[in-house]
């Protein structure tokens, strides 16, 4: 069957459309002059400015050290949802608990951000913690945010999943706990991965919510870039972009090898 | 049927799914040493019967005892039967080695006899070089091998198998219930084998559970269930059969058969005087002979409307002067053949009559 | 209850998330309603509360519907709110005209190349959003490669407001949004069955007629799925309309979060949000239902 002309003209156009953009940085970041307009040469000394800008560095350590905290608490609570999702038979509370994993997928950014510094802010007031706001509170915002996308994957890969092996556990003789151990977990560990990643990057990328619930202290990456490009284009930015594009190039080059090389497939489904 | 002797004994077991009953008080004794075939149609309720004994479902009442110890309310872990998946459920991110390994280390063993019993599994299965290999490394029915292999490592008292040839092409097939036969010898166990297929449990059963709705509705052995099928259903079950409704004859010894045009004679016990029956006779009981003895029953002046060649038996499809469409096989060869549209007589003996009573 | 689980693996698998989302995802919606009714105050916090002692000592109720009024009485919030709705419609109506011919081109290529367009696709989703609305900055402002080019090709003689129009918020919600578009209509498109378009081509249908009689209705859940997921985030988009839309551009994000850090008026802020929650609900609800409707056809 074929694809028709005007769909795969669409196709092309729109590819173009998404990466044209970011192509344009990645060549002005090695541009020698200051304006973007002209081309006078190349040059990696904007890359140069970038490593010495404490206050970026100081940010990328932030947004790190946030990233991989509530990624990692985002998947322990996420695999459990998610588990509850598709292997729990109904519960008292069970609709509600449906309904709370999925608001944070549909609240705009912007409520998230302000209820959880309401929460943070009340609950300083009432028991003294968390005595201000910092690494610890956006690490909270953004592990609630991610764990119901961690919930989904998982809940998809479990549903994908028969239960026939689980059963042949028990049957063999695994008691549950061990059946979950050795059989449940290691067969949902590519999902598990996969939802880590997902929340990582999540965090990595979000300004707003790390906006509200933010402290003096812990300026993460997208709100130190934030406060830089609301001043206008500026050289260092456009280093720094190309370096975050190509960091998460290699790892979703590197997973993507793994994943082949595993004789997995790409996209999940 | 004695407690001691029984393996497994279900004593009026229900389970419904939402109101639907998939097994609806079955009561049955597997004998030590026994192999039993659960058959019927899909959705019957047999490989819920077989989770049931397994512990993957819990018996709604009932009780489910297993080698004399009530185990209806026990996890499966701690049930010593083991049960073999239609998928097999392979762990596929375990060895082979593995996968048999798995079961024999919940019972604790480890080291040496470890080995010595993993070996033994899968010498029993023909799969001693393929320890090493992954589950998707397995052709289909390697794979099911090794699932046997896992199941049998356990030295289970019984062994429950889910549709073991659903996925296995014709020829495994033949080779694969030889091959089951013989290890149910060599292993001195009960197998319980749910299957939808007629032809398995016929030639691998001791005895033939037949399923429908949730109910066993006729048990024996292979030949019993093919001579003397009690319902229309196992009759149909069982190869092919010509099947006509009718009514005890004033003589009370022979039935009434409207398409027939004729009242049969039957040598089985018919209850009252015109009651309504139903009578099958197998096509092989049939001949188109014109001599008929004596005590046969005979119909004159019938047609051969069609013929259908299969090798060593043709079909015939034989039309009666009443309108009855009767179906006739006969051996290839010895006799020959008769060309659609021939007038014959068909004739059959009256112990080829089974009355069925539902 | 499964067979292969036991009680107390659920109740921790359970009670963890659970007790997580009420005091992280449902309590700080209630502080929100509660916030929203209180006045704005100066110090820590800011904002009064809402039960205090009156000089008697006796409780005394202080919340106030005042926020409210203000929200629903200046003309303001109401035009970024309707603003908002508008934006993400068109937004999403664009991502949807741009999505489905790409997810049909994907689902109808050959076998081997699906993995790999879906890949590009969605590659960009993984790259850093900040900077992908700063990308087109660099090319719709005055002295960017957008005008630079034109002015070149002498097409205009100076350059065209690009940036900070409602224009640029388009671009920029599509941009970022048409993973979102394209996921959930790849996966309907890819799973309908060519052979269904052969049987209705055989049937006498021109292609175009298949298209639209067979294709379009079946990807139907897709699209709803996708506009969804479109329209959801846009309606409270903040950093599209911060950094492309200018001062020009209202969004109901952007008047949130100027009353929270420019004003610093919380309670104000609060009762903006529940006014969003409000824009939100009903489309979700309208979604919800139409989904279960189709479920239960399918059923």
């Amino acid at each position: 069957m074929k694809a028709g002309r005007i769909p795969f003209a669409m196709l092309v156009i729109g590819l173009a459309f998404l990466y044209v953009p970011t192509i344009v940085v990645i060549v002005t970041s090695f541009n020698d002059s200051r304006l973007a307009g002209v081309w006078t040469g190349f040059s990696v000394r904007w890359y140069g400015e970038l490593f010495s800008d404490r206050q970026f560095l100081g940010a990328a350590a932030n947004s790190l050290i946030v990233a991989a905290l509530s990624a990692s608490l985002a998947t322990g609570l996420g695999t459990c949802a998610g588990l509850v999702m598709a292997r729990h038979g109904p519960f008292l509370g069970r609709t509600t608990f449906l309904g709370l994993l999925a608001t944070p997928l549909v609240l705009p950014e912007v409520i998230t951000g302000l209820s959880l510094l309401l929460l943070f802010v009340t609950a300083e007031q009432l028991f003294g913690w968390p005595s201000g706001r910092g690494i610890g509170t956006i690490v909270v915002a953004h592990a609630t945010l991610a764990m119901s996308y961690v919930a989904y994957i998982v809940q998809a890969r479990l549903q994908g999943m028969s239960r026939d092996c689980e059963e042949a556990a028990a049957d063999l003789g695994a008691p549950p706990l061990k059946v979950f151990t050795a059989v449940t977990l290691p067969l949902i560990m590519p999902a598990i991965g996969a939802g880590w990643l997902l929340a990582f990057v999540l965090s990595l990328d979000d300004l707003v919510i790390a906006s509200f619930t933010s402290g003096p202290q812990s300026t993460t990456l997208p709100m130190a870039i934030f406060s830089s490009v609301r001043l206008g284009i500026s050289p260092k930015i456009n280093a720094l972009a190309t370096l975050l594009v190509a960091s998460s190039a290699l790892c979703l080059g590197l997973a993507a090898w793994v994943q082949l090389r595993r004789g997995g497939k790409l996209v999940p489904g | 049927m004695s407690l001691s002797s029984a393996v497994i004994d279900l004593i009026d077991v229900r389970k419904a799914f939402g109101g639907v009953k998939a097994v609806d008080g079955v009561s049955l004794g597997v004998q030590g040493n026994e192999f039993l075939a659960l058959l019927g149609a899909s959705g019957c309720g047999k490989t819920t019967l077989l989770r049931l004994i397994a512990g993957l479902e819990r018996a709604d009442a009932g009780q489910i005892l297993i080698a004399g110890q009530d185990m209806t309310s026990s996890p499966p872990h701690v049930r010593p039967v083991n049960l073999m998946f239609q998928s097999y459920a392979l762990f596929p991110h375990m060895s082979v080695r593995d996968n048999v390994a798995f079961g024999l280390k919940q019972d604790g063993l480890h080291g040496a006899e470890l080995s010595a019993r993993i070996g033994e599994a899968l010498a029993l299965v023909e799969m001693e070089g393929l320890g090493a290999r992954r589950p998707e490394q397995l052709s289909g029915g390697q794979q099911q091998r090794v699932a046997l292999a896992r199941c049998i490592a356990k030295r289970p008292r019984a062994l429950l198998l889910d549709e073991p040839m659903a996925a296995l092409d014709r020829a495994l097939r033949e080779r694969t219930r030889l091959e089951l036969i013989n290890l149910r010898r060599r292993l001195g166990i009960s197998f319980v084998v749910v299957t939808h297929d007629q032809e398995d449990a016929m030639t691998m059963a001791d005895r033939v559970a037949v399923m429908d709705k949730g109910k066993i509705i006729q048990l024996g052995t292979p030949r019993e269930l093919y001579d003397k099928p009690g319902s229309r259903l196992v009759a149909a079950f069982f190869g092919e059969s010509n099947i006509w409704d009718g009514r005890v004859a004033p003589d009370g010894r022979r039935v009434e058969c409207p398409v027939l045009g004729m009242a049969l004679k039957t040598n089985v016990a018919l209850p009252h005087v015109a009651e309504a029956v139903t009578v099958s006779v197998r096509p092989e009981r049939i001949s188109l002979d014109p001599t008929p003895l004596p005590d046969d029953n005979a119909l004159a002046d019938a047609t051969i409307e069609d013929v259908v060649y299969l090798g060593t038996v043709s079909t015939y499809l034989v039309r009666v002067p009443h309108g009855a469409l009767i179906r006739v096989t006969r051996q290839n060869g010895s006799q020959p053949p008769l060309a659609r549209g021939s007038r014959v007589s068909v004739t059959w003996p009256a112990d080829a009559v089974v009355v069925l009573t539902s | 209850m499964s067979a292969t689980t036991s009680p107390a693996i659920h109740r921790v698998t359970t009670g963890l998330p659970f007790l997580w989302l009420i005091v992280f995802a449902a309590l700080p919606l209630v502080l929100i309603v509660k916030i929203s009714l209180a006045q704005m105050h100066l110090g820590v916090p800011p904002y009064t509360p809402l039960l205090g002692l009156d000089d008697a000592g006796e409780n005394l109720w202080r919340g106030t519907l005042a926020n409210y009024r203000l929200v629903a009485g200046d003309s303001l919030y109401l035009d970024a709110y309707l603003n908002s709705l508008r934006i993400a419609a068109i937004s999403t109506a664009l991502a949807l005209m741009i999505g489905f011919p790409m997810a049909y081109a994907i689902a109808r290529a050959p076998l081997g190349w699906r993995t790999p367009l879906l890949f590009l696709v969605l590659l960009p989703f993984w790259t850093s959003f900040l900077i992908r609305v700063y990308a087109w900055i660099g090319l719709l402002r005055p002295t960017g490669l957008i005008n630079s080019t034109l002015l070149w090709l002498g097409l205009v003689t100076e350059p065209l407001k690009l940036l900070n129009t409602e224009f640029a918020v388009f671009i920029g919600m599509v941009f970022c949004y048409l993973p979102y578009m394209l996921l959930p209509l790849y996966a309907r498109l890819e799973k309908l069955d060519a052979s269904l378009i052969e049987a209705a081509m055989d049937l006498g249908a021109t292609p175009t007629l298949a298209f639209w009689r067979i294709t379009v209705p079946l990807a139907v859940p897709g699209v709803i799925a996708g506009c969804l997921l479109v329209f959801v985030p846009a309606v409270g988009e903040f950093v599209i309309p911060e950094l492309l839309g200018g001062a020009d551009v209202l969004m109901i994000g952007k008047v949130l979060w100027n009353e929270f850090f420019t004003n610093r008026d919380w309670p104000v802020s609060a009762a903006v949000a529940m006014l969003v929650l409000l824009a939100l609900v009903v489309p979700i609800a309208t979604a919800q239902v139409l989904m279960a409707r189709k479920a239960g056809e399918a059923s």
